[in-house]
């Protein structure tokens, strides 16, 4: 019966897609696909007829990217619902194709592909980058290589709500020399940097011709005060109504507490093959609401279109259970983090505490006694893996099973004989261990509470593993200021978080190493000022750290794949048998597709470095009648 | 009759400024209070809005104090607290770190909301309570007693937020497609009309038994109990005795006494309304100022936070200075005192 009308389906499906060439055949004739004739959404003819927008092939530029759809061509029309968790949730709105259009596109082998910015070549230091012509912001304006210029001497500084780290702030801004209308070279500051980290996949242009006018390098009235009142990066505000974007969708409405809305952009520079403009969908809703403990019964009800961040793991049984009565699907999604990861602090104030951390039979103790394959099937209903601190098998710098599954085996007694080893013995006979001058052995562990750092339900799944050879491992839900409050003033004992970037570790180094001031990775703040400082500040790290972090810059600053690899492989070797943190499993993630959705893969792989549903192109998603 | 009339006027009038200048001096005392508990947990509203800021990414301490200088946190704490207050008495509540906008305008729409439902709330609670504790008291023992007697108890022990979950897992599964809210999504940001207000009501009740069950309860437990001691006060009998109506002998007599408390009580009701509709506000999604208030806290918006405590410690001194008024005009006892 399935496969029956599996067969109707695609025979219907193959059928569209001969007589769509056929009619393209028909109007085109041998000139295919190669034409300047474009379509546009039905809702956008009107407002051309009123003469408020120029016709849609003056607004798409000379060469648009041509978007080739996931399965076939799609239909105009549409609103997309999701759910956002308020203003400081623009990431999850962002990362469904709204406001900010990246300069390039991450493919799902973590590559970049050309988007705003059509090549970009090295030149010794220096970057030269060339934009695709005759693209235009929302607003009508036209997109040149001055927008770029402007983003290169704007974004970094200071007093301009600066973007994190990123190739922004490796470019000698005053040194930026224009080509001609679309190209300009760009000096570096280091002579080799990796050609992507994960912080240039969301760089994003700055319209100058808007900001402009806040700007008090252009205008003496302004302030940088009054330039970041109206620059919400990364803020669902009202200040995005009437910024020009280059993104498929804009920002239109936003009611605080309430929703958000992104209507189309007229001006979007991509098109189907057919040549109608994209996106096909007419609007993104993002409804706000105040716990991501809704979102179930929001499915339920059918009040989601589209959605996987803040749909967890957990909730899986009762997605399923709703499918029907929420018309959606639920889909098991890779992810290219690690399951929540144990950092304890190699810089704990606890002296005692802080040797116990550093003794690599103590980390080993603790990773035995984790029953991995038992934490697999009741909490990722056997969807997940049981993984060592290594990166996913995919990685280019994966160093081998052998090393990877170091100190990974369920072993508890194995784990009880290595802690009186060390020492670390109940003497007192109440089932927990002391340390130190005989206090009991607990390590609390901080953890996300809204489910960020991945699932909190794993962590108290651990403790009882960790009781079982007498030690106290307490879960510490509390919200992520205070993590990082505490973190920063060393005020920790252990916090766990999920390993991202798992597919590619030197783009998000700071989850794999102490070279930055990101808690995410970070086995100690008052490590990572030691290292720093070059020894002056801070806590001393242990040897096998010291060999981590300078790998990783190392490597980082290697441009060479074939030099950079080994190094990788010979980081993750060291962190793998160290123990760097203490592992899980991988990640196995859920999201929720309208059934009438089409053009959404089966399975895709979650991931900041892949910038969560722009991965998968939802401005070539469409409803099917 | 006049000089006792006059003499009655004047000490209303004394009793009145005395209880202003106290509520003065509890209002400052108050934002003092306010003011430290906002900021006794570690870290300010940098390391929050850095910890979102560099959610997806890296991050420099450097752009943390930036964000302090920006918002005045760097200032000393009796300074931050000082301009504060200063502010308050002129009618400036300060600007919300997390919205980017003067607290005033961003609370306002969620006041009236709050106003709304919580009078709302708070007027099913006393006129369904008041009904049923009267009913109560007079067929003591009775089926209909013990079975309000039970549900009396049963909306006592539930915590708001999960009548809250329940009343949103039987409107969903019911295929009724309302998972909370003050409107279907049709209706946000429309203009006020009349199917909008249908569909206002199709969602405010759900907030107004939620919220008001439990205060309902605790009210028909107080009139049952007040009105039943008083039942059996020798001036009732006397009521009766003369051949009163025994309805008129209950309203009239037995209830104007017994429902004192009551008024008191509503005093100091109001801003446990407030504070009660937070955690159900974030269960049913509310335009309210619940969880704002939450998000507030968390984000250490201290102006915002501030600002929302301001109105309940404000509901709660004009609430409990209307009660004492009400209780004066009522019960001439407590103006003598």
């Amino acid at each position: 019966m399935l496969n029956s009308l599996r067969i109707k389906k695609n025979f219907g499906r193959l059928l569209t897609i001969c007589l769509s060439f056929l009619l393209i055949g028909s109007f085109f004739g041998v000139s295919g696909l190669a034409s300047s004739h474009y379509d546009q959404a039905p809702i956008l003819d009107e407002r051309v007829e009123a003469g408020e927008l120029p016709p849609v092939s003056e607004r798409l530029p000379d060469e648009p990217k041509v978007v080739e759809p996931l399965e076939e061509i799609g239909e105009y029309g549409g609103t997309i619902n999701k759910v956002y968790t308020g203003q400081y949730d623009f990431w999850g709105v962002n990362k469904s194709g709204v406001q900010m259009e990246p300069f390039w596109q991450v493919t799902q082998s973590v590559e970049a592909e050309p988007n705003l910015i059509k090549s970009w070549e090295f030149e010794d230091s220096v970057l030269k980058l060339t934009v695709r012509k005759g693209v235009k912001w929302s607003d009508g304006e036209p997109f040149t290589i001055d927008d770029v210029i402007y983003t290169f001497k704007t974004a970094p500084l200071e007093d301009a709500n600066p973007t994190p780290p990123s190739l922004v702030h490796n470019v000698k801004a005053d040194e930026i020399e224009k080509i001609d209308k679309y190209s300009a070279k760009f000096p570096l500051e280091k002579k080799s940097v990796i050609t992507f980290s994960l912080k240039d996949a969301d760089l994003s242009p700055l319209p100058e011709h808007y900001f402009k006018q806040y700007d008090p390098r252009h205008n003496e009235d302004m302030t940088w005060g009054d330039f970041n009142d109206h620059w919400p990066r990364g803020l669902v505000s009202e200040d995005w109504v009437g910024v020009p974007q280059l993104s498929p969708w804009v920002i239109t409405e936003v009611i605080p507490g309430q929703r958000a809305v992104a209507t189309r952009n007229p001006y979007y520079f991509k098109v189907d093959p057919e040549g109608n403009q994209l996106p096909y969908i007419d609007k993104v809703v993002f409804k706000q609401t105040d716990s991501p403990a809704n979102i179930p019964t929001m499915a339920k009800a059918g009040e989601i279109d589209l959605q996987a961040r803040h749909v967890f793991f957990g909730d899986y049984s009762f997605y399923k259970q709703n499918e029907e009565q929420g018309n959606y699907t639920t889909k098991i999604l890779t992810n290219t983090s690690l399951g929540p990861t144990i950092h304890l602090n190699f810089g704990a104030q606890d002296k005692a505490l802080r040797a116990l951390f550093r003794n690599k039979k103590f980390r080993m103790a603790l990773s035995l006694a984790i029953d991995r394959e038992d934490l697999n099937r009741t909490f990722y209903k056997g969807q997940a893996e049981p993984w060592g601190f290594c990166p996913l098998k995919e990685s280019s710098i994966y160093p081998g099973d052998a090393v990877c599954q170091s100190h990974t085996e369920y072993d508890p007694e194995r784990a009880k004989e290595l802690l009186d080893e060390i020492g670390v013995e109940d003497t007192d006979g109440d089932g927990l261990r002391e340390y130190g001058d005989g206090k009991d052995l607990t390590i609390i562990t901080d953890m996300d509470q809204s489910g960020a750092g991945g699932p909190v339900q794993v962590l108290e799944l651990i403790a009882p593993y960790m009781r079982e050879i007498g030690i106290e491992m307490v879960p510490n839900p509390i919200t992520r200021s205070s993590i990082l409050t505490k973190w920063r003033q060393n005020d920790f004992e252990a916090f766990a978080w999920k390993q991202d970037s798992a597919i590619q570790p030197f783009l998000a180094p700071y989850y794999w190493s102490t070279t930055s001031s990101t808690i995410y990775g970070n086995v100690g703040f008052e490590l990572f000022k030691w290292f720093n400082t070059d020894g002056e500040e801070g806590i001393e790290p242990p040897e096998f750290v010291k060999e981590i972090n300078s790998l990783m810059v190392e490597a980082r600053s290697t441009l060479d794949p074939e030099q950079r690899v080994p190094l990788g492989k010979e980081m993750m070797s060291i962190a793998a048998r160290n123990l760097y943190s203490i592992p899980t499993t991988t990640l196995a993630d859920i999201g929720i597709v309208n059934k009438n959705l089409a053009n959404v893969p089966d399975t895709w792989v979650m991931g900041d470095a892949l910038r969560g549903l722009r991965v998968i192109k939802p401005w070539q998603f469409y409803y099917e009648n | 009759m006049a000089p006792i009339l006059i003499r009655s006027i004047s000490l209303m009038i004394s009793y009145v400024i005395r209880r202003l200048i106290v509520m003065f001096f509890t209002f400052l005392l108050a934002t003092a209070l306010i003011f430290s508990i906002i900021q006794l947990p570690p870290g300010s509203y940098a390391d929050y809005a850095l910890s979102f800021l560099a959610a997806e990414g890296g991050q420099t301490t450097k752009l943390g104090n930036r964000i302090k200088e920006r918002y005045g946190l760097d200032k000393p704490l009796y300074r931050q607290y000082y301009e504060w207050v200063e502010g308050i008495f002129r009618g400036d509540l300060g600007f919300s770190l997390t919205y980017r906008r003067p607290v005033a305008e961003v609370i306002a729409d969620e006041i009236l909301w709050t106003f709304l439902i919580t009078g709302l709330a708070f007027g099913f609670a006393w006129i369904t309570g008041i009904a049923i504790g009267i009913y109560s008291a007079t067929h003591k023992y009775s089926i209909l007693d013990h079975l309000f007697t039970f549900f009396g108890f049963v909306g006592l022990s539930i915590p708001n937020f999960v009548l809250a979950m329940f009343l949103i897992y039987f409107m969903v599964s019911a295929g009724t497609g309302i998972t909370g809210g003050l409107f279907s999504d049709r209706f946000v940001g429309a203009p006020m009309s009349w199917a909008k207000f249908v569909d206002l009501l199709k969602h405010i009740w759900m907030p107004v038994v939620a919220i008001g069950t439990a205060r309902m309860a605790s009210v028909i437990r107080i009139m049952r109990g007040n009105l039943l001691e008083v039942i059996n006060q020798p001036y009732i009998k006397t009521a009766r005795s003369k051949g009163l109506r025994e309805t008129k002998v209950i309203l009239k007599h037995a209830v104007r006494v017994a429902i004192n408390p009551l008024i008191s009580l509503a005093g100091s009701l109001a801003p446990r309304l407030v504070s009660g509709i937070v955690v159900t506000a974030v269960v049913l999604n509310l335009p309210v100022i619940g969880p704002s208030f939450l998000e507030s806290l968390k984000a250490q918006d201290m102006y915002l936070a501030g600002a929302y405590l301001l109105v309940i410690l404000m509901l709660l001194l004009v609430g409990n200075l209307l009660a004492d008024l009400a209780l004066a005009a009522v019960d001439p006892r407590i103006r003598y005192e």
